[in-house]
């Protein structure tokens, strides 16, 4: 067996120490050993993007990560997004509202993505919103709504 | 499938990663943004036995202006090349070529470098980068030397890198006045892998083509430049029967592409047909202005 | 009211907070790990399975093969299909291996590296045998049966006699004749294969799956392992989309095995599974493809007056629904019009593909792809509008079709072709219908370079909600009314799935509107066999139907006791629809459904003729729903169908070689991004009313589905003048049909 490494990262806010082997993926770790399974994998090699968090505030997919890459940077979940567990971030809500979701398995992946780019780009128009989602796959809803969500996510981050 | 065992370094300091690569040698594989290494080694089509991640080396991330090229550190990401300035106006092409790399998330984690040194046939910087006549900057334990493209690339997912050494960085030189560039590629889906791609310049001399580089992506084991293509053009009139000309001798005589699940060898030539004409257009019409 | 209303979803939260477990994410204590050995080659004899050097791996377990099978057969119409292929059980041939996905052994281990590293430890020992991946060989081949016992590789055969054809195309203006071909497709829901297998607290083997029909599944686990069926239970947790492809078994009953094994065995662990998206797509069932000759012929006032066709599907290893699937597409391979003489022979045939199965449409999308694509070229032929030709010769009230009974309720489709055609720029002027494409709004102007030609295309279609043919079909539903004076709360038990289409959502505002209270009153008790009675299948676009009259049934029954002082008031209904019948075998006459759906479609593409290129780039679907409960997700569902049908139609391309999968991931079978859907899917939602269904709704999940192709194919043929009677429209199909490859 090979041997472990130790690591330290943030993980929704909170500092966290392990020590891991260097071939468990990113997305395992967060969901096998820290029971953060709202991050999904739908095709084990980075191309649905079901498995996408944010590192250091940038979307990345952590099924083709290694969880000894998240040393020393600051990880984001989707558990990670509401500020508490009885609010949600805004942008949850408007999936909520708008009906951005169906079965729910690649929303995660969706929030995460979405989250910094409408920070970003509080103006951004459904052209804009459709080329920032185009790494994430859908099957359900057919993207009309998830775009609808997303523009009414970012109405509602910039309100506050 | 999980990735098969192997060992793992981080090291702090570029000098810290030449140790480990001289004392490994071409068993200690450098990761980069691992964004086409880890899915190869998820599958196991990859099962290297040492990692050594570079991603702690600041010094190998950058962009400069330096003696009318551009210098980017090898672990540059792509999407800092994306958003740079410097890339914008000193390499257009280059900025041009970025967003057909895969999705924004990838881009997030994948480097220049790694991109280059991983020489996929089906990826676009090299192709950019045997267009511009880039320069390899390799380094190992005691020395340095630069490689000229058409040095680097020595066949499929095969670079001319010592075992020992590591690319540290790329230089881009700047293109001559006159030159009017364009990056183009066909894919089922944007953000695939393209069934083929080109990139193009065309250097003006009033109306007639003092230079033209055409080079391929897909269509063979690394970036292919379209000699007979190139040499027809040379000297030319920049007009379309010109243009449909270099497009026919780069589809049947300079290119033999294999074809794969999403495209036929013959679909292939027809697209670099279609793309050489749609590029050397554009390449013209940035030209002139 | 609560119907009608465009009620948020019930289970947004969860999901969008990632607190919703699918099962994947479902952790048990002492949980053990498996994985499948697949037989990974098309068609085989097992001469020697070896599982001893993997079962001395430390940290294995247990390794399942055919001989701890009780009854080693699992198949939803017809038990053809061995749980586990291997020497050693009760079935026939079950040491035959008939398609790459066929199940070898399940390895249980302390993790699931271990299990996987057993897994390439097995010794099997294989006598290849010829590989028939070609249904029109295989119907011929009576040397190489792929299920001995049956004397042919013909699974299923139906023959519609109406008539006289031959007469009728002696007497045609016109006729147009076709060979079509439609490709298999993969489901390719994002959230593949996972569930647990455990003996719960009552004693029950238990498992927790995303599946469509909990009910079947208990009973298929309950056949398989030679229990009651009051012994097993399946529970589905959140289910990470279907579309028919959870319909027949995949993990469940392996998991069931295990859990059982291990507890005769005093290992009380439960065990887990979750596949990789290649084990997926490898693993369960596809679309299947058809190759449909066509010859219809019609008079030159327009009236369709014959149609013939030779349906043969590929039907794959195993029977799994194809019968159902078949009849389906023979019902609707000459659409809903009133044809008065129809010849069909269709055919199922058993090859070493992945087997054929559900998928939303369920044989409709093929036989619409032929009908539909007649009926414009039947247009084309006698140079009349697309909308004319059928509404000369649409279905109406009371017609018969050839099946000889009348379709049931009342028929919309001219309404519903009407609406379509009218916001695509249609008038039905005094001459007929019309579309003047300079004067038309729709689908909008703009500016395109020399190279893109643009067209639209047309089609209409009718889907049966509800199961056809006589297969048994009912809903149970249980209401519990409590409280004191008032009624403070309703509990709806309900097992009917929620696969993402929002079924769970609708239940509870349909079970308050029923009972007359507030939706928020209303608690479910979902998909648990061991505590909600059979509600059927999510399938067949039937659950609103079935299950809403269900629930109107039980809460008639609860408000009764709750009125008559019975408190709690507490009902159980099982609700069963008017019935249904087979084909006649020899004839086709049946009564096959008790209710449909109509819809139909204009679409406008773009063609990149230099590169061959389809581009979709507008929609309008109308959609007779008969009453909206839930406008926004009628909204999501034909907005997920037309992008899906889309995908069928011109991106994806699942390619078999020789019985081998050449496309097992995302990176090669290619469904639609963001960026390849039409820019704009208008729904139009039109509420005829149904007689029967519950406040007048029908189902309409598949509805959107079935125009698509052939409305496609057509805006190509407007936009490039050349028919293509295949698909997907891979650009390179597309070059091809213009001549430049």
């Amino acid at each position: 067996m090979t041997a472990t490494h130790a690591i330290s990262f943030t993980i929704n806010g909170q500092p966290h120490e392990a020590a891991v082997e260097p071939r468990l993926l990113l997305v395992d770790y967060l969901r096998q050993h820290m029971d953060l399974t709202g991050t999904h994998v739908g095709c084990e090699h980075g191309v649905c993007g079901a498995c996408t968090i944010l590192m250091d505030g940038k979307p990345v997919r952590s099924c083709i990560m290694l969880a000894v890459q998240a040393d020393g940077h600051e990880l984001t979940t989707v558990e990670g997004l509401a500020e508490g567990p009885d609010n949600m971030h805004p942008l949850q809500e408007a999936f909520w509202e708008a009906h951005g979701l169906q079965c729910g398995f690649c929303t995660p992946g969706f929030l995460m993505t979405l989250k910094p780019y409408l920070e970003e780009h509080p103006d951004a128009n459904e052209d804009d919103i459709r080329h920032a989602i185009s790494g994430n796959l859908c099957r359900c809803t057919g993207y009309q709504h998830i775009v609808d969500a997303a523009l009414l996510g970012a109405k509602k981050m910039h309100a506050k | 499938m999980k990735p098969a065992p192997f060992e793992y370094h981080a090291p702090l300091s570029l000098e810290e990663a030449l140790a480990l690569k001289r004392e490994h040698g071409d068993d200690g594989k450098p990761l980069a943004g691992g964004q086409s290494l880890i899915p190869a080694m998820n599958f196991r089509v990859a099962q290297p036995s040492i990692l050594i991640d570079l991603n702690k080396l600041e010094e190998l991330r950058g962009i400069r202006k330096k003696n009318g090229a551009l210098h980017i550190g090898a672990m540059t990401l792509q999407s800092s090349t994306e958003h740079s300035d410097l890339v914008a106006q000193h390499a257009p092409l280059l900025h041009e070529t970025i967003p057909n790399i895969a999705h924004p998330q990838i881009r997030n984690r994948g480097t220049i470098g790694g991109s280059l040194a991983h020489a996929d046939p089906a990826a676009e910087l090299p192709v950019v980068a045997l267009a511009l006549g880039a320069r390899f900057r390799a380094q190992n334990a005691d020395a340095e030397r630069w490689l000229e493209v058409g040095d680097f690339f020595s066949g499929l997912f095969s670079v001319a890198l010592e075992p020992d050494e590591i690319l540290v960085e790329i230089a881009f030189p700047e293109m001559p006045a006159n030159t009017g560039w364009a990056f183009m590629e066909i894919a089922r889906r944007s953000g695939d892998y393209a069934m083929a791609g080109v990139a193009a310049l065309l250097t003006l001399n009033d109306e007639k083509i003092e230079a033209a580089k055409l080079v391929y992506l897909n269509v063979g084991d690394g970036p292919v430049e379209a000699m007979q293509a190139q040499q027809r053009l040379q000297g030319a009139t920049a007009d379309a029967a010109a243009f449909a000309e270099a497009a026919q001798l780069a589809a049947h005589e300079d290119i033999d592409p294999y074809g794969n699940v999403h495209a036929s060898p013959e679909y292939q030539r027809h697209l670099v047909s279609v793309l050489t004409q749609r590029a050397l257009t554009k390449a013209l019409e940035r030209a002139s202005n | 009211m609560a119907i009608g209303q465009s009620l948020t979803r019930i289970d947004a939260e969860g999901k969008v907070t990632g607190r919703t477990l699918y099962p994947g994410d479902i952790n048990r204590l002492g949980q053990l790990h498996a994985k499948v050995l697949f037989a990974q080659r098309p068609h085989a004899i097992i001469r020697r399975l070896d599982t001893s050097r993997a079962e001395a791996l430390e940290g294995v377990v247990a390794i399942f093969t055919a001989k701890d099978v009780p009854v080693n057969e699992y198949g939803l119409i017809l038990p053809d299909q061995p749980v586990l292929c291997g020497p050693g059980s009760n079935k026939a041939h079950a040491e035959r291996v008939r398609f790459v996905g066929d199940q070898v052994a399940f390895i249980v281990a302390e993790t699931e590296r271990i299990a996987a590293q057993a897994r390439d430890l097995i010794e099997v020992d294989y006598e290849d045998l010829l590989v028939l991946s070609d249904p029109l060989v295989a119907r011929e081949d009576s040397q190489t049966l792929l299920h001995p016992e049956t004397g042919s590789n013909v699974l299923c055969h139906y023959k519609i006699r109406h008539g006289d054809v031959e007469a009728a195309f002696a007497q045609a203006d016109v006729i147009v004749e076709s060979e079509y071909r439609t490709p298999a497709q993969e489901h390719a829901y994002l959230a593949p294969e996972a569930g647990l297998g455990y003996v719960d607290e009552a004693g029950r083997i238990t498992v927790e799956v995303a599946g469509q029909w909990a009910h079947e599944e208990q009973e298929a686990i309950a056949h398989a392992l030679n229990l009651p069926a009051h012994k097993v239970r399946v529970i589905h947790p959140a289910i990470g989309g279907a579309f028919g492809g959870r319909e027949d078994m995949s993990i469940q009953i392996v998991l069931a095995l295990a859990a059982m094994r291990l507890h005769e065995r005093g290992i009380v662990r439960p065990v887990k599974i979750v596949w990789t998206r290649e084990e997926s797509i490898i693993g369960h069932h596809k679309r299947h493809p058809y190759v449909i000759r066509s010859k219809w012929g019609a008079t030159s006032d327009g009236k369709i007056i014959a149609a013939q066709s030779e349906v043969i599907a590929d039907g794959g290893a195993y029977a799994y629904t194809s019968t159902k699937v078949l009849g389906n597409a023979t019902l609707m391979c000459t659409g809903p019009y009133n044809i008065p003489n129809v010849h069909v022979d269709s055919y199922a045939v058993y090859t070493n593909n992945v087997p054929g199965g559900a998928f939303r449409g369920f044989g409709g999308p093929q036989g619409a792809f032929a009908a539909e694509t007649q009926v414009n070229k039947l247009a084309e032929a006698l140079g009349l509008d697309p909308i004319e030709i059928r509404q000369r010769n649409v279905a109406r009230t009371g017609d018969e079709t050839f099946t000889k009974a009348p379709l049931p309720g009342e028929v919309t489709l001219e309404q519903v072709i009407a609406e379509t055609a009218k916001a695509a720029g249609w008038e039905n002027a005094k001459t007929g219908w019309v579309r003047d494409a300079g004067k038309a709004q729709w689908p909008g102007d703009g500016e395109r370079p020399v190279h893109i030609k643009r067209g639209v295309g047309f089609a209409s279609g009718f889907k049966n909600i509800g199961f056809s043919f006589g297969f048994p079909e009912r809903a149970w539903a249980t209401i519990e009314i409590h409280g004191k004076a008032e009624i403070e709360r309703v509990v709806l038990h309900q097992a009917g799935s929620d696969v993402g289409q929002g079924a769970h959502t609708v239940f509870k505002q349909m079970a308050a509107e029923a009972v007359g209270v507030a939706v928020d009153k209303v608690e479910l008790v979902l998909a648990d066999t061991s505590v909600t009675g059979d509600s059927g299948s999510a399938s067949a676009s039937r659950l609103t139907f079935m299950s809403g009259n269900a629930i109107r049934g039980a809460a008639d029954a609860a408000l009764q006791k709750w009125r008559d002082e019975d408190r709690p008031a507490i009902a159980e209904f099982k609700y069963v629809p008017p019935a249904t019948t087979a084909f006649n075998p020899e004839t086709g006459e049946a009564d096959p459904n008790f209710a449909y759906g109509y819809v139909a479609e204009a679409v406008a593409v773009e063609v990149d003729t230099e590169t061959g290129h389809v581009h979709l780039v507008d929609v309008i679907c109308a959609d007779d729903v008969g009453k909206a409960i839930n406008p926004q997700q009628i909204e999501g569902q034909v907005e997920g169908a037309v992008v899906q049908a889309a995908g069928y139609t011109i991106l994806e391309n699942f390619i078999q070689t020789d019985g081998y999968v050449r496309t097992p991931h995302l990176s090669n079978y290619l469904i639609p991004t963001v960026l390849d859907v039409p820019d704009r899917v208008q729904s139009i939602i039109l509420e005829y009313g149904d007689a029967v269904g519950p406040w007048g709704a029908k189902g309409m999940a598949e509805m959107p589905y079935i125009p698509l192709a052939p409305a496609v194919i057509a805006a190509v043929q407007d936009a490039i003048g050349v028919w293509i009677n295949d698909f997907p429209l891979v650009p390179e199909r597309v070059l091809r049909a213009l001549g430049k490859l």
